[in-house]
């Protein structure tokens, strides 16, 4: 049905939208959500690296966008430097949690591999909740300061959400030519064939650690971005159900892609709110709907368009 | 057909996104209510009755301005996204003020807000860090944290003479800030203590209650919400630490109580905000209403009576303020004089807080009655 051209524009689209919506709805309710749904877009795009092309399944996403978050605030808070410093601290945070979670992969597959990243999300919001005296505890972190760009302080919703779209554009696109470039078919190739990859002189275990790298560095800077749009953290945030609506984003708006991930994100921020007419129901309901679209559409909502079009591309059988 | 189907589910995710949300009427006075109606621990279907009640009453007696009041009523789950979300969503309903959330983590996390909305937000998060905040559009309707530990911990050293006490407390903001100003009451008048936490979601807590055992303890002090109460009651009793205990305000709320077994938890203390067991003529007709209301069946607890008042304050403030604009909602709010609510005489400290009072309860065959109301 779309072609790489036909997405293209799609993404046009998108962009000219994001960028008029404030024009059109003033509404802080309508701003703030697609501010969360851009910052939860950014996991999305790392995610998608390591989950939904490498497919290896992580789940301890939380833990890394906790560390990300925490760190952009205690260092903002506490030594009061200026949030972009902060960010440069939180990428480097992100590298070396990229690799650290990287190289139990090489040893573990599957259910293992899970339970691996599912601790170790477990084990951040741990220490994050019981060293109080660092990280604030339960009680968590206050009084976080915004971003300042040229003079200006990203201090109202529709500052930060141009900011924000900016900084998704940014890593939309960066997303985007990994996922075209030869790392990208690495990382697929990964996912269907491991073997062949290691025949083909391509070291798997390179560009493993390599996704994972990539995957942590988004959720890093994505948990850096949230620390400041929310202006208070508490460790109750980072839970395991965060990490699993990472992957759900994923899986629901399409593997492999970069507006699958743009989807999943807008779903999974957007879609309870707007089930909210339900009343006591919208979250049952909302995970009914995910219920049914991963036994309908495994391969995500965008990939039901985008494979009728590879369906058609295929050659007739003489 | 599937591929029919799957793209048919698709457009109708897409569309339900881009739905436009219900447009607010404007011959109402809208009273917002953020209350925790999904996730877990549930206690918002209490809040909800228990303000919506008041509601009913104050459109029974004419309104407020010659106006209907309308409750808007949203869930904040158990994440401050959502929580920050239901927020935004009351503010862009031009609600005039709002009642709730109960937890302290929701309550900071959008404090910020209704600042800058200009909106004034009665909460029942009882956690001290509320009381600290720099928010002239933040008030509290419920005990602090800081009072009901003091009480609990003085009550343990100078009514049952406690000279090692045990705390065990849930690693959340609430536990660990009831945890962190009981151990400093004690510290202060010489008393020894250790404190243990444990996760509110936790199925074992063996390991913290032998320490205690070990530390040879002659008291223990809870702090965690109700969830907790069924695992950590059960195995203090079958460890045997059977000592004088007691406990946040969690024991006496009746979904608590009906999880516990009767030897757990007999002859254990707490201090609460609200009692059904309170004679006070107040208390007994809010609980006769609220049963005809809702049916005897229905258990009447803390949420409900304090969710009650604070809708009623708030309709007492516009009354008085004689307007729906929200700073002088604020301002008549501030000049509140001895408003009674259930939960207890509502004055505003310069803080904001409006309650300074706790009853002190003691739980005998499962049913916890009154023992006297201690003062600020």
């Amino acid at each position: 049905m779309f072609s790489r051209k036909h997405t293209r524009k799609i993404y046009a689209v998108l962009i000219i939208a994001a960028l008029a919506f404030p024009l059109i709805s003033n509404n802080t309710y309508y701003i703030t959500m697609l501010c969360l749904a851009f910052i939860y877009m950014i996991v999305a795009f790392g995610l998608n690296f390591i989950t939904g092309m490498t497919g290896q399944v992580n789940l301890g996403t939380a833990g890394i966008f906790c560390i990300g978050a925490y760190t952009s605030a205690l260092l903002t808070t506490k030594t009061f430097i200026s949030p972009w410093l902060a960010l440069l601290v939180v990428i480097l945070f992100g590298f070396v949690i990229g690799i650290a979670l990287g190289y139990p992969s090489l040893r573990l597959k599957g259910v293992y591999l899970s339970l691996t990243t599912i601790a170790f999300g477990e084990i951040v919001r741990q220490l994050v909740n019981n060293m109080t005296d660092f990280t604030g505890g339960a009680h968590g972190v206050r009084a976080i300061p915004p971003y300042c760009l040229f003079g200006f302080e990203l201090n109202t919703k529709l500052r930060l959400y141009y900011f924000l779209l900016a900084v998704t554009i940014m890593f939309g696109l960066i997303a985007y030519r990994i996922i075209y470039s030869k790392w990208g078919r690495v990382f697929t190739a990964i996912r269907d064939n491991i073997d062949a990859v290691d025949t083909c002189g391509i070291s798997s275990s390179k560009v493993k650690i390599i996704a994972f790298t990539l995957a942590a560095v988004f959720a890093a800077i994505a948990g850096g971005l949230y620390a400041h749009y929310s202006g208070y953290i508490n460790p109750s945030t980072f839970t395991l159900n965060l990490s699993v609506s990472f992957v759900v984003m994923v899986m629901v708006g399409g593997s492999g892609t970069v507006l699958g991930s743009v989807l999943g994100a807008v779903l999974v921020s957007i879609l309870p709110e707007m089930l909210r007419f339900l009343g006591n129901y919208y979250q049952i309901v909302f995970y009914i709907l995910v219920f049914i679209c991963t036994i309908l559409i495994p391969n995500g909502i965008v990939n039901v368009f985008l494979e009728r079009q590879k369906t058609k591309a295929l050659p007739e059988k003489n | 057909m599937k591929r029919t189907f799957s793209i048919l589910l698709a457009m109708m995710l897409l569309l339900t996104v881009l739905a436009p949300s219900v447009v607010a009427s404007e011959e109402t006075i809208k009273i917002g209510l953020l209350a925790t109606l999904t996730g877990y621990p549930l206690n918002g279907e209490h809040m909800a009755k228990g303000a919506q009640m008041a509601v009913d009453e104050i459109n029974e007696a004419g309104g407020i301005l010659g106006k209907k009041v309308e409750l808007d009523i949203q869930d904040v789950g158990n994440t401050t996204d959502v929580g920050i979300n239901s927020c935004n969503l009351l503010i862009s309903n031009k609600v005039v003020s709002i009642v709730g959330p109960h937890y302290s983590s929701t309550c900071l996390a959008i404090e910020n807000l209704i600042n800058a909305a200009k909106i004034p937000m009665l909460v029942g998060g009882t956690s001290p860090k509320i009381a600290k905040i720099d928010n002239d559009y933040l008030f509290r309707i419920r005990a602090s944290d800081t009072m009901q530990a003091v009480a609990a911990a003085k009550y343990l050293v100078e009514g049952l003479d406690a000279k090692n006490v045990a705390i065990l407390y849930g690693s959340d903001d609430f536990g660990t800030g009831g945890m962190e100003i009981a151990s400093e009451h004690f510290s202060s008048v010489g008393v020894d203590w250790v404190a243990h936490p444990f996760n509110n979601e936790d199925t074992d807590v063996t390991t913290q209650i032998l320490k205690c055992i070990t530390s040879g303890c002659d008291s223990v002090m809870i702090w965690a919400t109700e969830a907790a109460y069924p695992i950590v009651a059960r195995q203090l009793y079958e460890l045997g630490l059977i000592v004088p205990t007691i406990t946040n305000p969690s024991l006496a709320v009746d979904s608590c109580l009906a999880q516990l077994e009767q030897e757990w938890v007999e002859d254990w203390y707490c201090v609460t905000d609200f009692l059904t067991s309170n004679s006070e003529e107040k208390v007994q007709n809010f609980i006769k209403a609220y049963e005809a209301k809702y049916g005897t069946e229905e258990s009447v607890d803390l949420h409900c009576a304090a969710y009650y008042s604070g809708v009623k304050l708030v309709a007492d403030a516009i009354e008085r303020a004689g307007s729906t604009d929200t700073d002088a909602i604020r301002n008549a709010l501030m000049e509140t004089k001895d408003f009674e609510g259930i939960i207890g005489t509502m004055n505003p400290n310069e803080n904001g807080e409006f309650i300074h009072e706790i009853i002190l309860a003691q739980c005998n065959d499962l049913k916890v009655s009154y023992i006297k109301t201690i003062g600020e």
